[in-house]
């Protein structure tokens, strides 16, 4: 955190690396020139300088007229937004929907002035002063037929690595000279979400059958069990016969139920697809592996999930958990952004969740430990699929290289500096013994598959 | 969505960034190794294509390393690329082929590998742009800076000079700076983005133009005052010993202040620039008489000798004419000559005992064959150009040696040079005939030896084209007749070449010589003959002509016949003396033209076509006493006095350079060295002067002469200079030390200066730095003084409100400020709340009753009220007391200098308006009547 607060800190220096680094050469190449000329012959030392006064006045004036324009252009932005009311519009993606990674945002500010041959730039503050790459706002943005522009905008990519909801809690301009020797910065407060979803990866294959029936739809292959009000009872009603009483129940509770046949419904319409987010093993609200075996478990979540759309059942997606409501987001359910915004709980396990009734298809995560999945596979009937995700491999070890790799690096994700570290973790010496003891429960029930994540 | 990999897109940024970045970089390059081309000779093989090789590198570099590329692998490969064909050329066959084979491979590939690392830092680190462009711009300016490179003296000359050379790598790195942190890599470039940046760039260029032609003229005439200055630090040549000398008819010229191996401007023959002292012309021409002076130029040792230990003289070069103008019948230089072998040196600009070595030379000499290093030391007369080299052929090495006191008055300067010379080179071949039964033996070994080359079939193609190559038209086709006539019975190269001269030596029937030697061949002028001309005069006509006339013939005959030869100036080698063998004096009629043949595996061969003329045999004046030769110095400091000399004669040195053995050396560390200066001569300039005279900070030159009696330490190969220097012998023992002269003018001179130089044109660096100081010191006063023009801005505007209730409105703004910057910041509240709970109970202002009455004005009751008036103005004019009477004077003004307090001020959120909210607005309202 101090890190990163002197990271934001140091986004108001007003002076860049660049003007640092130039002063540091200039006045290098000034000292070699010095040193080794001014003892040489006169007749050359007496013309380098004369070439050295005119390149240096006329650097300092450009600079200083670079300078002034840039402070004249944050003059300008300053007394236009005295009030306050410079509203910033923020846009990720395409119509909003982005996947995590590098994300093209689109910032746009009206009322700004650009530095002559400068540049304005951007960058969005997230919360806990975690701050973005740096938006070049090169466009302008004019109302239709007019001459002058409204406002100014750019896009940029981003890097938005961790599948959920950003906090946009200020927007920093920098109003940037000529030759990139300042920044001066203005600080507008903004209250914006935005999200990223889970990233797509190559289609699957993967097939269930919806398990209840909400609707008559669909005509399934095997008929699914179907049930009275208190799972094999019913209370008594006119026209039961009397011999279906079940006296046991009567002599200890007073109530007098029957025993109903269960029938078989061939109809189905809805596929309940049961992703349990349910950790035990790991400390989730404090560690950076979490954060990013949530970020795998999300992509194949929703893998797994637009795989079994495929099938042309309608389906439903029950949480675990209450996810942040977005504003301006409609009700209609979407269900990609629950499983962008769903984080790992340890509250409900997953026996408690999955209604078995409903269920035609269960994932969960290797952080669900072995006795609590054991729990719940004896009551899981054995038709419904059940895959949990290895997540002891879900952050590559550092050995594993593409044979192009050695020769081109490939894109750095704040992934990968995990990769060692991730090595050497208990958690994931936790996640490897859960998961031997998980994969001879699965060996036993049949149906049921422990997956890879980095497959 | 998020950003993928896409490869068409990333080759369109990497097409975008090769055109915006790698582009001008390989320019500015390409214009750096010109002029590193210009200055270093040994760099001599072409600055076109060492920029290809270099911006070939770059280019591949860059795009290798856009796409995220290994370094450590790909460079890895590359030195192994290197290695290995380095390797396989180390094994091809024929010794001085795999040499000169070598010596290209490893120029290129050195560049292509410095190409490609510039291509790195350019494509991956961030900010490498600086220090590339910082580089160029430093070479660049070493390159332009040389007094005796900048040709024009005026003011516009010099600013036109200075725009034309300096300003690219100065707009370079101005351009990266305005480009890289466009180009940033997460930027993503489209066409339209790519559209407006190249528009941007033009228009950042012309700003840089527009802002350098202004800055350069305003410089202008301290430049040219400047370039002056440094005309004046060259001591004129001793005018008044020239004889009349009629340049327009002589093979001489006045000497200019041109480039080397550049072509010296039209018209500008003739022109006395202050110079001093002759020099071969660089275009000769058959004119119709010749015109010759007896004044000495030079003399030297030549360390040449037969095997009996007799002088062996060889003619001193100056310029290679290989390019000819046939209308005007002139030979004039080209230096894009294929195979350059002249050594690009101006022995005036090298420092006493530096030396300058170019080992292309040997390699273009194209001669592997009865080759040897031979030396020479050359004493310059104050008749002669002090830029001019002079040497044997084959000249690949120059020092700067002094020249002994007692000779100063005769020779002004002096070099040592090491030539590539070959054995069959000597002045005897038709210039000095037989007579000597040793040299008619030498010259038919001579001829035997060179019999051994058959033919030209294996000589280079492009050598071959252009030494051959002959003007077309009827003069030349006789040319071409004659050549086949005279050479009909010869079957090699050289008795192609002995025909030629045969052809030259022929008598007629009474034994006479047909063609005669004589300065003034006449007019061409016979009408009758339509292409009438010097050369066809002479050939078919008259047969008389001086040394032009026969160089020029010569060469059209053998190029006719098929033998590469050229036309070479420089001055005829005499042996006169034979008190001192090995020394040569020569005199301005020594200047001479005759004709280098080029032999296979020989290299080229003077060949002296001109027929004797008895007159010049003879010196004009017989040759005096050659000057002492310098001893030879161990070791050359080039440092400043840190001290002054102490009576017992010892001073310290700092010093950065050395010449070691007549090598040089940079030090990576200044060093101080003490030295003992009780046997050494000390010369202010080139007089003698006392040890006294030297002053801490005087910059001097310290000699120590190669002495027995000194404990020498000798180079160690391998062994870091630094540490050979830490081994010196402590104190250093001198022999001379140079002061260096101070620059001093006349006083007449300085009062015509100071009336000619405008106040604004003699500006010091401290005054550069006082005014660059103020301003800067200006500008930060100026936005440290924003609050308080802030303040002022708002208690004019409450003073001169003209209805109590503008009074009203702009009090409530004044006061606000006030109190904010006074220190009491408003945060949350309203200002009611404000004004009732911290800014009363703090300065008892009556901020709060003002408050309802300003609201009451401005939102409920526009009618004033009695009291309202009288309250409003005694709150206005409180506001300021109050605060005073509360924090003090100075801490009132010292608060208005914080900056960040008055940008908090300005800098409110959202809902922190100094409007009223509602809430307060009903709070406000007193309803009650007064």
């Amino acid at each position: 955190m101090l890190f990163r607060r002197i990271l934001y800190w140091s986004n108001f220096t007003v002076i860049r690396w660049q003007f640092l680094i130039t002063l540091l050469a200039f006045w290098g190449a000034w000292s070699y020139l010095e040193s080794r000329y001014n003892q040489d012959d006169g007749g050359f030392w007496i013309m380098m300088e004369g070439a050295i006064r005119i390149i240096f006045e006329a650097v300092l004036w450009l600079c200083g007229f670079s300078l002034f324009t840039a402070f004249i252009a944050w003059i300008w932005f300053h007394f236009r937004n005295r009030n306050g009311d410079v509203q910033v519009k923020l846009a990720v993606g395409e119509k909003n929907r982005a996947e995590a990674g590098l994300v093209p945002v689109t910032i746009e500010i009206p009322g700004v002035v650009r530095p002559l041959l400068g540049t304005v730039r951007a960058r969005l503050v997230f919360s806990k002063m975690r701050l973005s790459e740096s938006v070049l706002l090169d466009l302008n943005v004019r109302a239709h037929g007019a001459l002058l522009r409204r406002a100014i905008k750019g896009t940029g990519a981003i890097e938005m690595h961790d599948r959920g909801i950003y906090d946009v809690e200020e927007v920093n301009i920098f109003f940037c000279d000529m030759l990139r020797l300042i920044a001066i910065p203005f600080t507008i407060p903004a209250s914006k979400q935005l999200f990223t979803l889970p990233r797509e990866l190559p289609p699957k294959q993967v097939k269930a059958y919806p398990n209840t029936t909400e609707e008559q739809k669909h005509r399934i292959e095997i008929p699914k069990r179907v049930e009275g009000e208190y799972l094999s009872y019913k209370d008594f009603e006119g026209g039961d016969d009397v011999r279906r009483v079940v006296w046991k129940i009567y002599a200890r509770t007073g109530d007098i139920v029957v025993r109903i046949p269960e029938t078989m419904d061939p109809y189905a319409s809805h596929l309940y697809f049961y992703a349990s987010f349910y950790n035990a093993l790991g400390d989730p609200d404090n560690s950076l592996f979490e954060t990013e075996l949530l970020n795998v478990y999300k992509d194949k979540v929703r893998n797994l999930y637009e795989a079994l759309q495929k099938n042309g059942f309608d389906m439903r997606l029950p949480h675990d958990q209450e996810t942040p409501k977005l504003a301006g987001m409609s009700d209609k359910k979407n269900e990609l952004f629950h499983i962008a915004a769903a984080s790992w709980q340890k509250t409900k396990r997953p026996d408690e969740f999955i209604q078995i009734r409903k269920a035609a298809f269960v994932t969960m995560s290797s952080a669900v430990p072995a006795e609590d999945i054991s729990r719940l596979l004896q009551n899981l009937p054995l038709h419904i699929p059940v895959v949990a995700f290895r997540l002891s491999d879900a952050i590559s070890s550092p050995l594993r290289l593409k044979f192009r790799h050695l020769f081109f690096r490939p894109r750095r994700t704040p992934a990968d500096k995990l990769r060692r570290p991730w090595t050497l973790s208990p958690l994931r010496i936790r996640l490897q013994r859960n998961e031997r003891e998980l994969q001879d429960i699965f060996k036993k029930r049949g149906n049921a598959w422990l997956i890879s994540s980095n497959a | 969505m998020s950003i993928a990999p896409n490869t068409s897109r990333n080759v369109f940024q990497l097409m975008i960034r090769l055109l915006f970045e790698v582009l001008p970089t390989a320019l500015v390059i390409f214009l750096t190794l010109r002029f590193v081309n210009v200055s270093f000779s040994g760099f001599d093989t072409g600055y076109e294509k060492q920029a290809l090789y270099f911006n070939l590198g770059m280019a591949i570099a860059y795009s290798l390393y856009f796409f995220r590329a290994r370094f450590i692998i790909t460079f890895g490969l590359l030195l192994l690329t290197y290695w290995i064909i380095a390797f396989i050329i180390g094994k091809l066959p024929g010794e001085f082929d795999v040499f000169r084979a070598m010596i290209s491979f490893r120029l290129y590939a050195t560049l292509f590998i410095g190409g490609w690392i510039a291509g790195f830092l350019l494509a991956r680190i961030r900010f490498a742009y600086i220090i590339i462009s910082v580089f160029l711009a430093v070479v660049t300016l070493i390159h332009i800076s040389g007094a005796d490179k900048i040709e024009a003296g005026t003011a516009d000359g010099l600013k036109a000079y200075f725009l034309l050379n300096a300003l690219p790598v100065v707009a370079y790195i101005l351009y990266m700076l305005f480009l890289a942190p466009v180009l940033a890599n997460l930027v993503v470039m489209d066409a339209k983005r790519a559209g407006k940046l190249f528009f941007r760039i033009i228009l950042f260029l012309a700003v840089v133009l527009l802002v350098f032609i202004w800055q350069t003229g305003k410089h202008k005439k301290d430049l040219q005052a400047r370039w002056e200055k440094t005309q004046q630090e060259t001591p004129p040549g001793d005018k008044g010993q020239q004889q009349p000398y009629d340049e327009k008819h002589g093979l001489l010229e006045r000497g200019r202040r041109d480039q080397p191996g550049q072509k010296p401007p039209e018209g500008a023959q003739g022109e006395d620039d202050g110079e001093g002292g002759y020099r071969l012309k660089d275009s000769m021409s058959m004119s119709d008489r010749m015109s010759q002076a007896d004044y000495i130029m030079f003399c030297s040792k030549l360390k040449n000798y037969f095997p009996d230990g007799s002088p062996k003289p060889l003619y001193f070069v100056y310029h290679y004419l290989t390019k000819y103008d046939p209308a005007r019948e002139t030979f004039t230089r080209d230096t894009a000559m294929p195979f350059n072998d002249e050594l690009h040196v101006d022995p005036a600009s090298l420092p006493m005992y530096r030396m300058r070595s170019d080992s292309t030379v040997i390699k273009n000499s194209l001669a592997t064959k009865s080759r040897k290093v031979i030396e020479a030391e050359v004493y310059m007369s104050s008749n002669t150009w002090k830029h001019a080299l002079l040497g044997p052929g084959g000249t690949f090495s120059c020092q700067s040696i002094p020249v002994d006191s007692s000779f100063g008055k005769i020779f002004r300067s002096a070099y040592k040079i090491k030539s590539y010379a070959s054995d069959l080179n000597n002045a005897y071949f038709v210039y000095n005939p037989s007579a000597n039964p040793m040299i008619e033996a030498y010259q038919h070994q001579r001829f035997e030896e060179l019999r051994e080359v058959e033919n030209y079939a294996d000589a280079d193609s492009t050598l071959m084209a252009y030494y051959t190559q002959m003007p077309t038209g009827r003069l030349y086709d006789s040319i071409h007749a004659l050549a086949a006539r005279i050479t009909k019975d010869a079957e090699t190269p050289v008795d192609k070449v002995i025909a030629v001269r045969d052809f030259f030596l022929q008598t007629d029937k009474e034994g006479n010589r047909i063609f005669r030697y004589t300065l003034t061949t006449g007019p061409p002028g016979d009408p009758n003959i339509p292409n009438a001309s010097m050369l066809w005069n002479f050939l078919f006509r008259t047969h008389r002509g001086y040394c032009t006339y026969y160089a020029g013939a010569s060469i059209f005959l053998l190029r006719a016949a098929g033998i590469p030869c050229r036309f070479t100036t420089g001055f005829a080698t005499i042996d006169r003396s034979d008190k001192n063998k090995g020394w040569y004096w020569f005199y301005a009629s020594q200047a001479h033209a005759w004709t280098q043949v080029y032999f296979p595996e020989y290299g080229w061969l003077d060949f002296d076509m001109t027929i004797g003329n008895e007159d010049q045999r003879e010196a004009p004046q017989p040759d005096g006493t050659p000057p002492l030769p310098p001893p030879e110095p161990w070791i050359v400091i080039q440092g400043k006095a840190a001290t002054e000399a102490t009576p017992a004669k010892s001073l310290d040195v700092t010093f950065g350079k050395i010449i070691f053995f007549n090598e040089d050396y940079q030090l990576r560390k200044i060093t101080t060295l003490e030295i003992n200066a009780s046997v050494c001569r000390v010369l202010y300039g080139k007089k003698d002067t006392t040890l006294s005279a030297i002053q801490p900070g005087d910059s001097i030159f310290v000699v120590s002469y190669h002495d027995a009696a000194k404990q020498i330490p000798i180079p160690r190969p391998g062994v870091d200079i630094d540490r050979q220097v830490g081994d010196f012998p402590k104190p250093l023992v001198a022999d001379e030390i140079h002061i260096k002269p101070k620059d001093e003018l006349k006083p007449e001179e300085e009062e015509k200066r100071k009336k000619k130089e405008k106040p604004e044109d003699a500006l010091t660096w401290q005054q550069i730095l006082l005014r660059t100081g103020i301003a800067m010191g200006s500008l930060l006063l100026l936005i440290l003084l924003i609050p308080s023009f802030i303040f002022l801005w708002l208690l004019m505007r409450t003073g001169v409100a003209g209805t109590i209730k503008k009074k009203a409105d702009r009090a409530y703004r004044f006061a606000l400020f006030h109190f904010h910057m006074a220190g009491d910041e408003r945060g949350n509240e309203t200002p009611l709340q404000y004004a009732e709970n911290k800014i009363d109970p703090t300065y008892n202002a009556g901020f709060t009753d003002f408050m309802r009455r300003y609201l009451r004005l401005k939102y409920s009751s526009p009618e004033l009220r009695q009291g309202d008036a009288e309250a409003i103005k005694a709150f206005s004019s409180n506001v300021r007391p109050a605060v005073r009477r509360k924090r003090g004077f100075f801490n009132v003004i010292s608060a208005y200098f914080n900056l960040a307090r008055a940008y908090r001020y300005m800098h409110r959120r959202p809902g922190e308006t100094d409007k009223p909210a509602e809430t307060e607005l009903f709070d406000g309202l007193d309803t009650k009547p007064e």
